[in-house]
Formats: C-alpha cells, structure tokens, sequence
C-alpha cells in the first residue's frame, strides 16, 4: 500500500467532525419515515446505516445532507446545528449511489466543481484537484469524460470529488452497490484506507450487510424509522438485541417457544412444534412465550458418543452447496425445521434422507421476549421502546 | 436499441400487404411537399405542371415585393421573441413540475398543455375580441403573447421528457458541493437539458411561424405574417411567388429537420453515457 | 428510494415549495393571454347582444347550424378512421425498419409533419387543381376529355386533412410498437401460435392504446381546422371553424360566433374527457405524467 497523500493545505490530516442526530422526524403525509432518531457519531468514526428498503436509512441521509427538510429534530455537525441551512452551504461530502457524477465535465473538471462554486483561484484549484486525483490514483485520468471510465474508477473519482473541498463530514449512499463482487471488496479495502489516513467522519448508508460488516466501526440497524441496535460489527452479530436484527445480520433459525422451567444454571423451553431444549438460565421470565434465534453455523453434526447441552435427531431435507460451506435443511422427529451450516467435509458428508444426530449449546440459543404473549401471560405492559434492550443471548 | 423486431412479423404474406400499404402511404405523405419545388423554378408565367423551362423569376419576383419581405420580416422577428418569451416561461414551468407532486398538479399540467389542444380558430376569435379592446391588432406585441402562448406547451413538454432522463441527482451532487441553487441550474441541469430546451424552441418557432389563422385575425393587414400573406394569394389569385415562398419554406423545415435528429443524437449520447 | 417516496405523498415537502415558485411566470402568462380571452368569450355568448342562452337555443334547433355540427364530427371522423387504417403499416414500417431505412422513412414521414400547413394545403391545390397534376394525367391519358372538378369538393378537403393529419397518428403508434418488449410475440410463437396469429393476438392489441391515442389527438384536431377546408372545400362543406370566422369576420355577429365557439371548445375538451378516461392524459402528452 502507498503512503496516502496528505493535504497540501495541511501537514496533519483533516479531522472530521462529531455529528449528532437529536430526536429527528420526518413524516411524509401521515406516513412516518424516520421516528425521533438520536444518534451520535464520533470524529473519525465510520458509522453504517443498514436495513431493509424502507427503514428511513436513506432518508435519514437526505436530511443530514439537507435535501429533505425534518419534520422535527436537529442536526448537528461540528457542534452547530445545521437543520436549516440549505445543501449547498453545508460543507458535507457525499458520494452518490451511482455516483452522480456530471456526464458533461471531465474527471478534473467534476473534483473541480466545488472548488470553482467556492470561487477558489485557479492555481490552488489545480493543486487541491491534482492531490484529489493522486489520492485515488487516477493522476492520469483528469481529461477523460466519467462514461469513458470503469465502474470502480467512476466511483474513486466521486470519491475524489467529495473529498477535494475537505468536507468535515462524508455521506456515502450504496457506495459500492454498481461494482461486482470483486471490485466490491478492492474498494472496500481503499475505503478503509483512506478513512483512516484521512481521519474522515464518514456515515454510510447500505442494504448491503457485508459491506457494513467490513468497513463500520459502529452500525445503526434501522427497521421501520427507528434505530433496532446500534453497536460494532461483533456485537451485532453475536449479541444482537432484538429477533429483528438476528435475523437480518447473517442467518439464523427462528423459533416460537414457551418458557417451562428453571433447571439450574439453565432454563427449559418446548417450542410451538414440541421440541425441548435448554437455554441460558435467567433469560426469560417462566410460563412466557418468548422467540428464539438460533445462528446455522452454531449447530454441529455430532460424532457417536459426542454431546452438547441440546442433542436432537433429524433428517436432512435438502443440502445446499455454498463453496466453502454447505447448508442443511434438516427436520427433527418433532417436525421442527433447522438450518444448519457446515465447513464442506472432506470425505463428503451426509446426503439428503440420511439421519443424523446434531447438537448445539444453551448459549448458542438467543432468547427474545414476545412482546405480545408478555402482555397476556404476565399482565405487564410491553416495553415503552420495542427495540430497545429487550431479551439477550 | 437493439431490440429484434423479426419475431412481430405476422408471416410473408400479410408483411408484403401491410408493406405495400406502407410504401404507397409514405409516396402519398411526401409528393405533395415536393410538388411545389420544381414549380417555384417556372419560366411560365402561369401555374402549370410540368413546368416548363427554368427561372429564378419567382424568387426575384418574391424579394424585391415589399408585401412578401416585410411578411417574411414580421414573421422572423414574432417568431423569434415569440419562442424566447416560451422558452424562458417553459423550461421555468417545466423545472418547477419535474419530480414534484402536489394537490393539482394534474389540473395545472393540463391547463399549462391545453393551448396545444384548444381549436386555434376559438383563439384566434378570443383573442381578436380582447385585443380589439386594448388596441393590441396590428401590434407585434399582440402577435407575440399570442404565439407564445401556442408554443409554450411545446416547451413544457419537450423540458420535463428531458427532465425526467436527468437523474436528480445530479443536481444534488452540484448542491452538496457548494452550488448555489442557480449555479446548480447553470452548470449541472441546463447543460444536461439543453438539447431538449433547443428541441422545445424549434416547435415553438414552427408553432409561430406556422400560424395562419390567429395571424388572420390579429395582424393588421400591413403587418401582416407570411402565412397570412400567402393566405391572402392563394384566395385571390393563385400566384406562382407562393410556389417560390412554399420551397423556401420547405427548406426552412429540411434544415429544422436536420437541426432537430442531430440534437435527439447527441442527447441520446449523453444520456448512454450517464448509466454507461 | 425516499426522494421518490418524498415526491409519493399529497402535499408539497418543504424542500418543494420554493421551486413550485418557477410555475407562477408560466401560470400568470396564460392566465392573461390565454384562459382570459376564452373567458370572455364564454360571457360574450350569453350576453351579446342581450342576456341569456338564445345563441345556444338557436345552434341546438336550427337545422342548419345542426348541419354544420354534424358535418365537421362526420369530417373528423372520416378522417380520423382514414389515418388509423394508412397510418398503422407505415408506424408498424418503421417499427421493424433498421438503419439507412429506418432515417430515410423518419425524415419522409417527419419532413411533411414539420412542413407548413399551408404550404401543403396549397400543394393539393396545385395537384387537384382544374389545370393540376391530376387533371393533367388523366386528359394526357385520354381518360378524360374535359378537367374534372377536383378542388373545391369534400374530397379534397379530406384528402388535404388526412395528408396534414397522418404524422400525428404514425409517431405515437410507432412510439408504442418500438416500446413494445419482443419477447411477447416471441413467447406467443414459442406457444403455438402462428406468425400471423401473434401478429393479431398480441401485437395489435397491445399497440391499441397507442392507436386510441393518437385517433384521438387527430380527431380533437381535425375538429378544429379552419385553413385546409377553407381552401380546398366546397361552399357546401362548412366546417364550425369556418362558420365561427364567418360570423365574425363577415357579419360582426360576435355574440353568436362566441356562442359557436364555445360549443366548438365544449366539444373538444368533451372528446378529450373521454380519451382521459379511457387512456390516461399522459398518453397523449408523453413525458409529463
């Protein structure tokens, strides 16, 4: 890797600014887009937005770049509040799903365009461009139009183009989402790269998990306008808080349950279908209906004489061949369906019909509450905030 | 586009029919604007066909009557101011309607659109009776509101189909990078939609330049359109100078023709480029 | 995604507002200049020269102002049916024409579009004149010895209509047959069905929305022409149109030309009613949904 260019205008790298989202709403009609969603994000810190289309994350974006006005809430960036100012008096770098880059100006005169509509001199627009340039390595590419150039060239020039003016906060929307898979990952790891080198605040709006998964610090997963979990990539997806988030971050097998009993260190469930396993201990409040999520990979084929805490018969349905993994559907004598998810063994593994012995641990099951079911069972009312430190693995 | 229409064939047969229609149709839609040319280059003194010998006799006989200059001179400058005045209201008009809805927004683009729709004739009587009153017959003034009230749906609706190909944003992009709303305008949009303003002010000139019958009424008899001139020839006497002023004015339609497929090219390259 | 979801919903989102500003020069010009005018024209006609609806009365019963009603519908529509049935092979022509073809099919059937209404009007005069084209031929050919009586008949008039009309039909038309996906007829074919019957079974009727839109601008505009039947018709084939211009220019009856006018104004917007309930206005103006 090359050493990134720092800034001309400066010996040290930029330093991106704090920004924070206090109680932000937007209603469209009658319709709630983005629910009083607070939010803080740090100098420097690459935060992801992720969540199904239609869970405000993009608007959310559109409001922090200022082309959606909140229909309540502030927006700080830098410790100012910038909920009325207009787009174009924000300082705040974007770059664009599809780039959006203008198809009548050349690769220099595009990272030029902020520069001239701040009415720079044309000595410091050609330094600042020329760094731009060199920081995503296409130095030689300035007089080329964006249709002569290739997918991932098109989105380093918009990359460039975000950056030239030192924005002290960058919005990317799907950044990667044009590129093929290959690509995908190369620009991943510049991204990163610069970031870092460049001490940029970046927020970053995707449906794509993996992307969130390798470039976040922190992630936002958003479902309906509100925010279901935030946290780092790890925690997401080993502790995830809500049923919501399990199943959205990887795979994981969904299940209905009621609690049966304590049984020292671990509590006893028998989901809808009647199988019975342990879980955590304290998890859940006895006699309540509560769900579980159970990730494929953390459900082993058992030896003979192996054990785990949850030991169970099936037969495998179907397998699905991933490459460097292979996906069972297996059905327990109970009817219950698993996914379960294995490194590809050597001397091929079992096939479709076969019947097999499988296991998992009390800890690999993730017990959520059923909001519903509470509300009958125990007469308590449901939490205020759904999504907010329910249940836990 | 490089969709394969060979598979909408409906056989041999009928294809020979539905050609043969076709190709007489085209012969039937294109003879009678050429007519006029070898016409126009008569030595006779009268209308006939064939005609015979050649001459430049009508030509000259058209630029050295003041009648037919100053028509054409009328026409030019109402065309003109006509279609800037359209341009300006239009791509306006159609900048606001792009991607916006609001409550009646179908009502406003339908009563923006209905001068292209409404019998010229109900204008035309319409307009005599108001301009009579303010003393706008006869008045270039008249001649141009007039007109450009003709063209204006011409604009509105070539501007916001080009529009809609502008990916919005881009207009974003130019605003998260500084641009004020107006540089945005001038530097990202208008550029991007420039092909389709020009093409919108071609059919608001044709519309202007075109119009006989609210130049009937409107235009006083000295300040009279071209069109109404030749109108004014061809009840009277049908004089061989209207052949002469008809090729010209099939030319002027040759060279918007061209003017028109080689913008639709280049637009058409710009937005390849754009998902390219 | 929640730009277009912004643009879903009634109401203008803030971030609208101030650009909705860049339709009021638009809106103000044609307030004046255009929906003025039509307005007092419609009170002229129930108030010149005295108050109430007799002008109505009178076109409603008047056999003779029936007549001319009937006329320029049955003059529209003749016309209307002629395009449809010549002008579906051409749109179909360019459909499936490709490279030099193709240009030189646009530009024969753009050129005549983009042509002066006049000059073509005029054109059929010169063709269909006692001394034209046509009446040449035919004595050059000994069919006939005398020249027939071709200008100054109904026959002239709708060819000079359907010649100056075609275009309007053949481009919308072509523009849905060019949109239609290939795939269809050919999954028609692959299901059996022959060349011809997929023709007729799938590629018709989904050009048919097409067709009904342009038969219907042809019709809204043939309705309203003044010039070519004013040239090349009869005395007897009065048109609205011409009765309006002549109650005002000839007669200064500017209460009843108000009133002809209004009917003739009625009629269309009535047509265009029907076509939107039918089509969908956007059909006819494309690009602006």
């Amino acid at each position: 890797m090359s050493p990134v260019p720092t800034s001309p205008s400066a010996a040290a790298p930029l330093r991106g600014a704090v920004v924070r989202l206090d109680r932000l709403r937007k209603e469209f009609g009658g319709a709630v887009a983005v629910d009083d969603l607070s939010l803080e994000v740090g100098s420097g810190e690459f935060l992801t937005l992720l969540g199904p289309s239609g869970s405000g994350k993009s608007t959310t974006l559109l409001m922090i770049a200022g082309f959606v006005v909140p229909t309540r809430g502030e927006v700080y960036v830098g410790g100012n509040a910038i909920t009325r100012k207009p787009p174009h008096e924000r300082d705040i770098g974007i770059v664009f799903q599809n780039y959006a880059l203008f198809p009548h100006l050349t690769v220099y005169d595009n990272v030029a365009f902020p520069l001239r509509m701040r009415k720079q001199p044309a000595a410091r627009v050609a330094e600042r461009v020329g760094w731009a340039l060199d920081l995503i390595r296409l130095g030689g590419l300035g007089g080329r139009y964006p249709h002569q150039l290739s997918g991932g060239q098109q989105q380093r020039v918009a990359l460039a183009r975000a950056l030239v003016f030192e924005p002290s906060l960058l919005l990317m929307d799907e950044p990667l989402g044009a590129l093929d898979r290959r690509l995908r990952e190369t620009m991943q790891g510049e991204l990163k790269r610069l970031q870092r080198a460049l001490g940029l605040t970046v927020i970053c709006v995707t449906h794509d998990q993996e992307e969130a998964l390798t470039l976040s610090d922190r992630i936002a997963i958003m479902n309906h306008g509100r925010i279901e979990h935030l946290g780092t990539p790890e925690d997401l997806y080993e502790r995830p808080q809500t049923p919501f988030v399990a199943e959205f971050l990887g795979e994981s097998n969904a299940l209905a349950a009621k609690v049966l009993r304590d049984d020292g260190p671990r509590t006893i469930v028998r989901t809808t279908q009647g199988l019975e396993m342990s879980v955590r201990a304290g998890a859940a409040k006895s006699a309540s209906e509560v769900r579980l999520a159970i990730r494929p990979e953390r459900i082993d084929f058992l030896e003979p004489g192996e054990s785990r805490d949850n030991v169970v018969d099936a037969v495998i349905d179907e397998t699905v061949y991933l490459g460097d993994a292979v996906r069972y559907l297996l059905r327990t004598a109970s009817g219950e369906g698993l996914t379960l998810k294995a490194r590809c063994p050597a001397g091929g593994g079992p096939g479709i019909g076969d019947t097999v012995r499988v296991g998992w641990a009390a800890d690999a099951v993730m017990v959520y509450a059923n909001t519903h079911a509470f509300v009958s069972s125990s007469g308590l009312p449901p939490p205020a905030q759904p999504g907010e430190g329910r249940g836990g693995g | 586009m490089s969709l394969d229409r060979a598979w909408d064939s409906p056989g041999r047969a009928a294809t020979l029919v539905l050609s043969g229609v076709a190709a007489l149709v085209v012969v039937f839609l294109i003879v009678p604007v050429l007519v006029v040319v070898p016409i126009s280059f008569s030595s006779s003194q009268y209308l006939e066909f064939p005609p015979r010998g050649f001459s430049l006799q009508w030509y000259e006989r058209f630029l050295d009557s003041v009648e037919w200059t100053g028509a054409l001179w009328v026409s030019v400058q109402a065309g003109i101011l006509a279609t800037l005045l359209a341009c300006v209201l239009g791509t306006a008009a159609a900048l606001a309607l792009a991607r916006s809805r609001f409550p009646g927004k179908a009502l406003v683009v339908g009563f923006l659109v209905s001068p292209m729709i409404v019998p010229v004739i109900v204008l035309a009587i319409a307009l005599y009776g108001i301009y009579a009153k303010l003393k706008l017959v006869g008045s270039l003034t008249g001649l141009v509101i007039a007109h450009a009230a003709l063209g204006l749906p011409y604009v509105i609706v070539t501007v916001s189909a080009t529009l809609q190909r502008v990916d919005e944003r881009l207009e974003h992009a130019a605003l998260s990078l500084g641009a004020t709303p107006w540089r945005a305008f001038r530097h990202v949009t208008f550029p991007l939609i420039r092909p389709g303003v020009i093409a919108g002010a071609l059919l608001a000139f044709i519309a202007s330049w075109d119009d006989v019958v609210i130049a009937l009424f409107i235009s006083g008899t000295r300040s009279g359109t071209l069109p109404k001139r030749m109108w004014e020839g061809l009840r009277s006497e049908i004089d061989p100078t209207i052949a002469a002023v008809s090729t010209l004015l099939v030319a002027v339609s040759l060279a918007l023709l061209v003017v028109l497929e080689l913008l639709r090219r280049r637009s058409a390259r710009l937005t390849g480029a754009q998902d390219g | 995604m929640p730009a277009s979801t912004a643009t879903i919903f009634l109401g203008v989102a803030p971030e609208h507002r101030r650009r909705l500003l860049l339709l009021l020069p638009a809106l103000i010009f044609l307030a004046l200049a255009f929906a003025l005018p039509l307005t007092l024209i419609a009170i002229r006609s129930v108030t010149d020269p005295t108050p109430g609806f007799d002008h109505y009365v009178t076109i409603g019963t008047a056999s003779v102002y029936l007549r001319v009603l009937a006329s320029t519908f049955g003059l529209a529509l003749t016309v209307t049916l002629a395009t449809v049935m010549l002008g579906y092979p051409v749109a179909y022509a360019l459909a499936r024409s490709r490279g030099a073809w193709r240009s030189l099919l646009v530009a024969l059937v753009l050129l005549p579009f983009w042509t002066s209404l006049l000059v073509r009007t005029y054109a059929w005069m010169v063709i269909l004149g006692r001394y034209g084209i046509v009446n040449q031929v035919l004595m050059a050919l000994g069919i006939t010895e005398e020249p027939l009586k071709l200008l100054h008949t109904s026959l002239a008039t709708h060819l000079g209509m359907i010649h100056i009309l075609l275009p309007f039909l053949i481009l919308p038309v072509w523009s849905v047959m060019t949109r239609l996906d290939p795939a269809l007829t050919m999954a028609a074919r692959s299901l059996g069905a022959s060349p011809l019957r997929a023709f007729l079974r799938v590629f018709v009727p989904l050009t048919l929305p097409g067709v009904m839109a342009g038969a219907m601008l042809v019709f809204i505009l043939a309705l309203g022409f003044y010039v070519t039947p004013a040239l090349l018709g009869g005395p007897a084939d009065l048109t609205l149109s011409m009765l309006i211009s002549q109650q005002v220019s000839e007669l200064l009856a500017w209460g009843f030309a108000s009133a002809l006018a209004v009917t003739l104004l009625v009629a269309t917007l009535a047509v265009l009613a029907l076509a939107g309930r039918f089509l969908g206005l956007g059909r006819i103006w494309e690009g602006l949904d």
